[in-house]
């Protein structure tokens, strides 16, 4: 059999052999070395857009032959080696090529309107993630996937409590500096502004949440840019202030040959990170534990509700509901890419699917996209750029909430006849005082929304498309002109119907069946017309930009809903009870109009200062704040350049500073814009007219906040192979937006003002290393480590907002906690104990007790890459980390009541642990039915953030060369993916609850995929 | 090469002059914005409308109470510091009280003139705009500054001490609202002279706009209604020749309602005879209902006040319940059994009090008409016992003897009306209570700081120009 298969192989070669070397044969040589003068083993060498091809030896040597073409391009590949392109001429018969790593220090930083920068020359702080990055990462969306790889950009779930599968990620770029406009991000995709929601990322007109940023498919992304500073985002201006999210898809490349075809096939299965999960008391632990509870409450134990009955039998049940709410997911992709250019024209055409059905059973989402991004050059000074792109999501919806794990498990999930799904339990009511005989109830079971899962409907279906147009005339070597068109259009839309099987579809038990529909599209465009310009002359290099930008955004929702069908399979409003019949739409609309210009200068590659500005008028923007001006202006210095400055060690030297202003516009009611408001309704009517009256005052010079960033950086580059790069900051916002008082001369309700200050500052590291670069064994790391300081610097009058839990106030960070401090629980009795304001010991409960103490603001955090090839092998991880800060876990306060509320929800499996008799020293206080106050926020359900994840791991073997290019590939790949193999935090305990239990509303999904990446 | 220069910076240019244009003027649907709101006639009607509702909600929960249980005609039936209206009772007011009369007297006073003065503020433009309707938008600014007036009047009894209390009126009074104020206007409190010729120029204002004409429908505001309301104010001034003219203006056009339907003017929807200006709770919040409801009062009247009438008094009807318990009926309407169809109606100016404002006013001019004055005293009295006029003997022998039989007749016919603490507070008369009292106040002597509320914390807060009132 081997011989035999041994036999094909010299057969294939030799098939394939004579047809190379019937040629005129021309023969390349030379050898291929990387940035140290290692020799490389294994480069593979090919002429561009034919098969012909070959590797280097252990030497580094290679030979390939040309036959007799001219006018070759040859490629050198090799795995985390820059591809290199050299067109070889027609003599050349030597060719020896030095390969640089990927973590160049010279790649170029896209920033926006068609500017483009040299990592060396880059005044401001911007950071750039590239497809390469992204590789072999979770494609669910766009915003999370990159988590822990952009300094000072922290990303988390917008609540830490089950409300939805598809949570809505706060991202927030050097701390937060609003209380009522948004503290996101602006996205920008290929130039066009796209709509990512409200301040907290809600999708109006939605009864579920599907985050835009799931319609594009990372597969598309040639870079993610994060702008930072003033220099970078000024030009951004009043949605600069957040930082700016630019996203660059993949483009044909003028000049790249012939059409590459790239496939990706991936494959994965998931399932719940069981030490993640949040650990409830089963069934005989429950009812020791609510018959304790039920008698210290002082209730008869003879009328305990839960005694076994026709309908119910408590005792045998033992139900495990997490394990019913979670089950397998599995998610697939299939993806390709066909991208090719000449002279005058570049292709890049891609389309993929992706399914992902997710472990929290009933969530499935479906995503089509296809992509079309070419470029034509039109003689020789035009160039036309169309891109379009369309995305078709299917979301099936479902979102448990704390009832996966609080649903007593003594409940079962079906009736005595095993499958159809309960909907009332019977209990103990009372006793009948003159018979002496118990009295049954029975009671709602609203929490069972298994039976929601299976038969109601909640699908949301989104057709999302990007269209882009520009086209560019070089008018002089250095000087383009250029106008750019960009729309994006979403449309969605959202069937929700409750079933007449379901409590939610019944009215008084009548089943009716309630139906939903939901539709709303989002357009935004933005008309963008510039003049680049950018040339070197001798040693000066002169770079400007003027622009006016057009742009526009808004969205039409409309609604319906209705109840009463006659079965569950009609579910369209027309066919409803006609009187239930209601609907309502909203619409809106912002406008802006913009003026920009940036001028850059650099002289000798030693010296660079930059300064830009925008004009911005808002329709956002109050009668007389409607124009705003933006400005920033920045520095670098290249040491490393200079005469004086000669190290053999230090590569790079530079220093770099900035200046400048930046707004916020997004906020997202009238108010905030200074409108006054009137209210009209039956609550003003007088004499029997209708009436309205004014509900807010209008205070048409509110202005708009304003964040004066400073950033100073330093980048410095050991041995040419360890980079570090620092950058300080030091944001202040001015004009904080909020609601305060005023005088009641003026209006009776709060109103919203420029209230306070607030500053933010911090420091951001990233250090990229190559730790070993052996021809065949290759270590680097990449790692980033951000602080924030974030503060409330003044505040009007000096007076603290409070939110209840959390407050803002003067001197604090923004997000402080306001809290009674837990004094932990008395030995003696088990009665819980407080610290009151003066730190004295209480009994009593009192909100007047708090005291602002800790923050939810990590003291740093970031992630580390690590990066290991051995020969053909490569093996990547990345570890997240976040230290310091706390967090008032929502499951902490929801699964630990101390028994008051047992007989209707399960409990923390850590309350087991609590006080029996006196002299029991026990974590929790003595549990009863009668609330002895213990659950109330408190600084006992304050947990300490600090955790590490093991976020990604991918092991990619690629084939070799000679064998991937037998199956016409110039390359092949197989890759074993890890997402959220792991994770740590100090406090966990096995079988207990800590913070690793609630860090999120359910528990961690961990998925094990497989992925097969081609390249023909 | 200059051609393409030339027509670029010539489409810079032209770009450039957008942004004087439209383009950033976005018409934003469904957001009831004010400005948008009042973009159209309807709007101004509307708001018209809530400007009568916001003024009932202010007498219904505040004014009337506050100006009752301030004063000796109640007796608090619950005692506790949860009870409606405690701090008013005991005279134990801090500028901390903000969710009670304190802070709402001031808060819900300015919310009407903040109404009006929207309204005021929007129908230049709307004049313009609907030029055949201007006739209904002059009516509306009429009602405006009626009520603007109104609310400065009602504000500046609770929050400063009487007109009198200085002898030119100089000291605190309240801030001014005479047009929209801008959240950055520095807000102070004027004098009490400032304020009451604030209100006087606007009530003048409207009349001007509205005449002399009396209401077809009582429940809005009339010509009538501006002279009663000036009578009432140059009464409170101490201008008793102006204060005799405009009620002489107004009692001719009207007839006193006859006892025999004397307890129906409070209840039920007609108005009645003798009605200027009365706000209805049609379809409204019925605070004072509850508050006085005999089946569970929070306050009622004190025994001492029941003994003042006689038993044929007709007015006694009005201070005992079916149940002959005594309590206040001028807010019980049992004319439908829907709540919302019931009439809590509450008197802003009627008649009588015309009557009573020109007793007084002949009884304390300069040269005293004591005929006069009893003329009209005996006119309420005799309508009250449904007797003869000619029956009623008034001792009238010097202006003192008079002015006392004024000040106990206008006790007694204007009871719960919104009265009698200021009466007193303009009189300079102590607040005696009967010793067996259940407030922790029996007697407040004139002068003394609490004859007028505190500003509250909030109001402090949020303005710095703001001053207390002495003693708080």
């Amino acid at each position: 059999m081997k011989r035999f298969l041994h036999i094909c192989l010299v057969l294939l070669c030799v098939w394939a052999a004579p047809s190379v070397q019937a040629q005129n044969d021309r023969l390349l040589k030379g050898r291929v070395v990387d940035e140290q003068g290692v020799p490389l083993i294994g480069v593979s060498v090919f002429v561009k857009g034919t098969s012909l091809g070959t590797t280097t030896d252990t030497e580094g040597y290679y030979t390939l032959s040309l036959g007799d073409r001219t006018h070759v391009v040859v490629t050198f590949s090799y795995v985390g080696m820059k591809t290199r392109n050299m067109t070889v001429a027609d003599s050349m018969e030597m060719l020896n090529v030095r390969m640089q790593s990927d973590t160049d220090i010279d790649a170029v930083i896209v920033q926006g309107y068609g500017r483009v920068q040299k990592r060396e020359d880059l005044v401001g702080s911007a950071f750039q993630v590239n497809a390469k990055d992204l590789e072999f990462k979770p494609v669910t969306r766009l915003d999370n996937i990159l988590d822990g790889m952009v300094p000072g950009m922290a990303i988390q779930p917008n609540s830490d409590g089950p409300t939805s599968v598809r949570s809505r990620y706060d991202i927030r770029i050097r701390g937060e500096a609003s209380l009522s406009a948004s503290n996101e991000p602006l996205w920008i995709v290929d130039g066009v502004p796209i709509y990512t929601g409200t301040g907290t990322n809600t999708i109006p007109g939605f009864d579920s949440t599907v985050s835009p940023l799931s319609f594009i498919s990372p597969e598309d992304v040639e870079s993610i840019t994060v702008l930072k500073d003033a220099s970078e985002v000024s030009i951004y201006g009043a949605d600069g202030a957040n930082g700016v999210i630019l996203v660059t898809t993949k483009s044909g490349k003028l000049n790249s040959g012939p059409t590459t075809v790239k496939a990706t096939l991936r494959y994965g299965v998931s399932a719940i990170d069981q030490s993640t999960r949040f650990k409830t008391l089963n069934a005989a632990q429950y009812m020791a534990y609510a018959r304790e509870a039920w008698t210290n409450g002082g209730n008869d134990p003879e009328l305990f509700p839960y005694q076994d009955n026709e309908m119910n039998s408590y005792s045998t049940t033992d139900t495990d509901w997490t394990d019913l709410y979670f089950g397998l997911g599995q998610n697939f992709l299939a993806s390709v890419s066909l991208s090719g250019g000449n002279e005058y024209s570049a292709n890049y055409l891609s389309a993929s699917y992706y399914r992902e059905q997710s472990t929290v059973k009933g969530n499935t989402q479906q995503r089509v996209t296809a992509r079309l991004n070419n470029v034509y050059k039109l003689g020789r000074r035009f160039t036309v750029r169309p891109q379009l792109s369309a995305s078709y999501n299917i979301n099936d919806i479902f979102s448990p909430s704390h009832e996966y794990y609080e649903i007593l498990p003594i409940f079962s999930l079906y009736d005595n006849d095993g499958y159809t799904y309960r909907l009332y339990n019977r209990y103990v009511s009372g006793r009948n005082q003159q018979t002496g005989e118990l009295i049954w109830d029975e009671s709602k079971f609203w929490d069972n929304s298994i039976a929601e899962r299976e038969l109601n409907d909640h699908t949301q279906k989104t057709f999302s498309t990007d269209g882009n147009i520009s086209l560019q005339y070089e008018i002089l070597e250095g000087l383009t002109a250029t106008a750019q068109f960009g729309v994006s259009y979403q449309h969605g839309y959202e069937t929700e119907y409750e079933s007449r099987q379901t409590l939610g579809g019944m009215v008084d038990g009548v089943p009716k069946g309630y139906s939903k529909r939901n539709s709303a599209n989002f357009l935004s465009w933005s008309n963008i017309e510039r003049l680049n310009f950018n040339r070197t002359f001798g040693k000066h290099a002169v770079s400007a930009l003027v622009g006016i930008e057009l742009s526009s955004k808004g969205y039409n929702t409309l609604s319906a809903y209705a109840s009463g069908f006659v079965n569950d399979h009609i579910q369209e409003i027309g066919y409803a009870e006609e009187a239930t019949r209601k609907g309502y739409s909203s619409t809106k609309t912002t406008r802006k109009l913009s003026f920009l210009g940036q001028a850059g200068y650099t002289y000798d590659s030693r010296y660079s200062v930059q300064f830009s500005m925008r004009r911005e008028g808002n329709s956002s923007f109050g009668k007389y704040a409607r124009w705003e001006n933006y400005f920033s202006i920045g520095g670098a210095w290249n040491i490393h350049h200079e005469e004086f400055f000669r190290s053999q060690i230090i590569n790079l030297l530079k220093l770099k500073a900035s200046f400048g202003t930046s707004g916020n516009s997004r906020v997202d009611s009238a108010q905030m814009r200074g409108l006054g408001i009137f209210s009209y309704g039956d609550s003003y009517s007088y004499n029997g007219e209708i009436g309205g009256v004014v509900s807010t005052p209008a205070n048409p010079g509110i202005s708009w906040e304003t964040t004066y960033m400073t950033n100073v950086g330093l980048d410095i580059r050991l041995w040419d192979r360890l980079s570090i790069a620092a950058e300080f900051y030091y944001n202040y916002t001015t004009n904080l937006l909020s609601k305060i008082y005023t005088s009641r001369v003026i209006g009776d309700e709060r109103i919203y003002a420029n209230i306070g200050e607030v500053s933010n500052r911090g420091y951001e590291f990233t250090i990229n290393s190559t730790n070993i670069a052996h021809r065949n064994f290759r270590w680097t790391t990449d790692l980033n480590l951000s602080h924030n300081r974030n503060r409330v610097e003044k505040l009007a009058n000096g007076t603290s907002i409070s939110y209840g839990t959390t407050i803002t106030a003067e001197g604090h960070d923004i997000n402080s906690f306001n809290l009674v401090r837990w004094a932990g629980v008395d030995p003696s009795t088990g009665a819980p104990m407080w610290y009151d304001k003066n730190g004295n010991l209480t009994y009593t409960y009192s909100s007047n007790d708090r005291v602002i103490d800790k923050t939810s603001s990590p003291t740093v955090f970031g992630g580390m890459t690590n990066t290991f090839r051995l020969y053909n092998f490569s093996l990547s991880f990345l570890i997240n980390y976040s230290i310091g800060g706390y967090a008032l876990c929502t499951l902490g306060t929801n699964g630990v009541t101390d028994g008051y509320d047992i007989i209707d929800q399960n409990v923390s499996i850590n309350s087991l642990d609590h006080w029996k008799q006196p002299g029991d020293v026990s974590a929790n206080p003595r549990i009863s039915t009668v609330s002895s106050k213990s659950g109330m926020s408190s600084t006992r359900f304050l947990y300490n953030k600090t955790n590490i994840r093991l976020q990604n791991l991918s092991l990619t073997y690629e084939l070799p060369k000679r064998i991937s290019r037998k199956m016409s590939m110039s390359s092949m790949r197989v890759s074993f993916i890890a997402d959220n193999l792991y994770l740590w935090t100090p406090d966990q305990k096995r079988n207990q609850n800590s913070y690793k239990t609630m860090m999120y509303g359910y528990p961690l999904q961990r998925t094990f995929s497989l992925s097969l990446d081609m390249t023909f | 090469m200059k051609r393409i220069l030339f027509s670029l910076s010539a489409l810079l240019v032209s770009l450039s002059t957008l942004s004087g244009c439209s383009f950033l003027e976005v018409e934003e649907l469904g957001k009831s914005d004010t400005d948008t709101f009042f973009t159209e006639l309807s709007g101004l009607r509307t708001a018209r409308i809530g400007l009568y509702s916001v003024t009932y909600d202010f007498y219904d929960q505040y004014l009337c109470k506050y100006a009752e249980v301030a004063g000796d005609n109640l007796q608090s039936v619950v005692v506790g510091s949860g009870s409606e209206m405690y701090d008013v009772y005991n005279f134990t007011s801090t500028p901390d009280l903000e969710t009670t009369s304190v802070g709402y007297i001031w808060k819900r006073g300015y919310t009407i003139i903040t109404n009006a003065n929207t309204i005021l503020y929007y129908t230049d433009d709307l004049k313009t705009a609907y030029p055949n309707d201007v006739d209904e938008i002059r009516h509306i600014e009429a009602e405006a500054y009626f009520l603007r007036a109104l609310a400065h009047f009602d504000l500046v009894r609770c929050y400063a001490q009487p007109y009198g209390y200085t002898e030119d009126a100089s000291h605190l009074g309240i801030p001014i609202a005479d047009h929209l104020l801008g959240t950055d206007e520095l807000i102070a409190r004027s004098s009490v002279k400032k304020v009451y010729e604030q209100i006087v120029k606007d009530l003048n204002t409207a009349h001007d706009i509205l005449g002399d004409a009396a209401p077809s429908d009582a429940h809005y505001v009339s010509g009538m209604a501006c002279n009663a309301l000036l009578a009432r104010v140059y009464l409170y001034m101490g201008n008793y020749i102006l204060a005799e003219e405009y009620a002489d203006k107004v009692i001719p056009q009207l007839t006193l309602t006859p006892n025999g339907s004397y307890a129906a003017m409070f209840t039920g929807e007609k108005t009645g005879e003798e009605a200027i200006f009365r706000l209805t709770g049609y379809y409204a919040g019925h605070s004072l209902k509850t508050f006085y409801n005999y089946e569970s009062a929070a306050y009622v009247p004190t025994s001492d006040f029941e003994s003042l009438f006689e038993s044929s008094d007709v007015r006694l009807q009005l201070i005992q319940a079916p149940d002959q318990s005594r309590a206040c009926m001028k807010y019980y309407d049992l004319s439908s059994s829907v709540p919302d169809e019931q009439f809590y109606n509450i008197t802003v100016l009627r008649g009588s009090e015309m009557y009573l404002i020109r007793a007084e006013a002949r009884c304390n001019k300069a040269t005293p008409d004591l005929d006069g004055a009893a003329d009209d005293l005996r006119k309420i009295r005799a309508r009250a016992r449904n007797v003869p006029e000619s029956s009623i003997v008034i001792l009238n022998a010097n202006a003192d003897e008079l002015m006392k039989e004024i000040k106990l007749e206008r006790r007694k016919e204007l009871f719960a009306e919104g009265h009698r603490f200021f009466d007193l507070a303009r009189w300079g008369d102590d607040i005696v209570r009967p010793d067996d009292t259940n407030s922790a106040m029996k007697h407040l002597k004139y002068p003394d700081y609490r004859y007028a509320l505190p500003i509250s914390r909030v109001e402090m807060d949020a303005n710095s120009a703001m001053v207390q009132n002495e003693g708080y």
